[in-house]
């Protein structure tokens, strides 16, 4: 299976009041294409960090390469899917929201870019809202369009941070049979940090646990047949797994 | 009806104002307090006048406003986005901005006077002077209030440098960039006319220069009346035809002010 990031010996410190604060400390992670991995872990364990040093926005020490090439910058390939709602341009409609960064890219053809942003937006469920600014959009919707941006790019890696952790339980459970669907049907390659161990088991071929110094110290490939559902056959071992290891972890870093 | 009262009321001020100003004018018969109706006839015969061709001093104070809007905001664009890319740029401009900011253009006028001497070009350079530190003031803080997500967004698909500041910065600040322009033009209106007034006879004659002649060649106050419904009317065009305007298709639209 073709490796698409390999992280060796990652650091990342952070001066505060209190002097030098590690926040990673020489974590090891490689990634496969087609891999979706979710990442757990205590608050302030770095897992924000981490995609943010992958995807080129922070210095750090070690090496991160993707496909081939170390990163030391932004870039296109390795797309971020942020947290807040309001990650899209407002002075964009929706569909120049996903052009734009076509265009970047080098596509200069108006049918061509009004064909990938339609076909994309009808992937997401949003065909007819091309024409909508990002805040006549709900929550659910404006992430909605920030994961077809990211698809419409074909990059080598979506980060995701987080990305549902502020809608509401409905709009979330929807937008993760969404993002499997997607994940199934175009083959993406995908991390994607949750604090929430349902989410991780449903969406994630890995499920990675990250302790509060900055390691991961469960890497665990992910059997469960999907769609996974509560009842899926060893979801419930692997969700004890996870939130006594969570708890544990919780219990370390508040020490 | 209760949508309406506002303005209904505001109506019924200007009504009894205009009836008040005739009646008073008509009675007291004051030089310097024309009727309403010798007002009014005073600026539509202007406007066919050749000997007073009101308009054509209005379009002079409007061109040279226009170049003035133009010129200090393009140079307000340039400082504001080079103090955006260079600390040390940044400190300096600041610094210059904070101090002439404070500074009324009339104030210039005298040095203007001196070392450019009473012309055109003291006047573009009182416009510019009006347009250009409201407009970097707005301009920078457009910039250092942009939201990090934009930029970071805006970095991640690629973009950097220059493209940055076109594709996420300037758009990002436009509400800023707008309210910048709307208090330099404010200013620069204000300078341009008293600055008119100051130079009298310039090599384009604005409407200072028509409300000056009116006053002391034409000694003609209903001249001088008109020219400030004039001004007015050119104010009300320009806030609420043109600047608003702007807001509704650009920030409004874009859901960026509410």
């Amino acid at each position: 299976m073709k490796e698409v990031l390999k992280i060796e010996s990652l650091s990342k410190s952070y001066s505060t009041q209190k002097g030098c604060e590690k926040i990673l400390d020489g974590l090891e992670l490689t990634v496969n294409e087609n891999d979706f991995i979710c990442i757990l872990g205590p608050s302030g364990c770095g897992k924000s960090t981490l995609l943010r040093c992958i995807a080129g926005f922070e210095d750090f020490e070690g090496s991160i390469i993707c496909n081939g090439s170390s990163v030391t910058k932004p870039s296109a390939e390795r797309i971020m899917v942020f947290q807040d709602y309001n990650q899209l341009f407002p002075w964009k409609t929706v569909e120049k929201n996903i052009q734009y960064p076509l265009k970047l890219k080098g596509i200069r053809d108006k049918k061509q870019l009004q064909s990938i942003s339609d076909a994309y937006l009808r992937k997401v469920g949003l065909e007819k809202y091309g024409k909508y600014y990002p805040h006549e959009l709900s929550g659910g919707m404006k992430q909605r369009v920030a994961i077809a941006k990211a698809l419409a790019l074909k990059p080598q890696i979506i980060l995701m941070d987080e990305p549902f952790a502020a809608l509401d339980a409905i709009t979330r459970n929807s937008l993760q049979k969404e993002l499997n669907r997607i994940w199934s049907e175009d083959k993406i390659t995908v991390i994607f940090i949750t604090h929430n161990i349902q989410e991780a088991i449903t969406l994630g071929t890995r499920v990675l646990l990250m302790n509060s110094k900055g390691k991961i110290v469960i890497d665990d490939e992910n059997k469960i047949p999907k769609p996974v559902k509560p009842t899926s056959e060893g979801y419930a071992e692997m969700w004890d797994k996870f939130s006594s290891a969570l708890e544990k972890e919780k219990n370390i870093s508040e020490v | 009806m209760k949508k309406y009262k506002g303005l209904i009321s505001q109506l019924l001020f200007v009504i009894c104002f205009a009836v008040f100003w005739q009646c008073y004018a008509n009675y007291r018969g004051v030089m310097g307090f024309p009727p309403l109706s010798d007002i009014f006839s005073e600026l539509f015969s202007c406007f066919t006048s050749d000997s007073r061709p009101i308009l054509k001093y209005m379009g002079n104070s409007l061109l040279m406003i226009v170049k003035g809007l133009g010129i200090g905001a393009g140079l307000a664009l340039v400082f504001s986005g080079l103090s955006v890319t260079s600390e040390i740029f940044n400190s300096i401009y600041n610094l210059i901005v904070s101090v002439f900011d404070l500074l009324p253009g009339v104030a210039l006028l005298p040095i203007l006077m001196i070392t450019v001497g009473a012309n055109d070009t003291s006047t573009l350079i009182l416009v510019i002077h009006s347009v250009i530190w409201p407009m970097s003031r707005s301009i920078i803080d457009g910039f250092r209030t942009t939201p990090k997500i934009y930029v970071e967004a805006g970095k991640n698909i690629g973009l950097k440098h220059l493209s940055l500041i076109t594709g996420v910065y300037i758009p990002s600040s436009f509400a800023n960039m707008l309210s910048g322009i709307k208090v330099g033009w404010a200013r620069a209106w204000r300078g341009l006319i008293s600055a008119e007034m100051i130079f009298g006879a310039a090599q384009s004659a604005g409407i200072g220069v028509f409300i000056n002649n009116a006053r002391t060649v034409w000694l003609d106050y209903a001249g001088v009346y008109a020219a400030i419904i004039l001004i007015i009317i050119v104010g009300v065009i320009v806030e609420y035809g043109i600047f608003r305007t702007i807001e509704k298709v650009t920030v409004r639209k874009w859901g960026m002010i509410g």
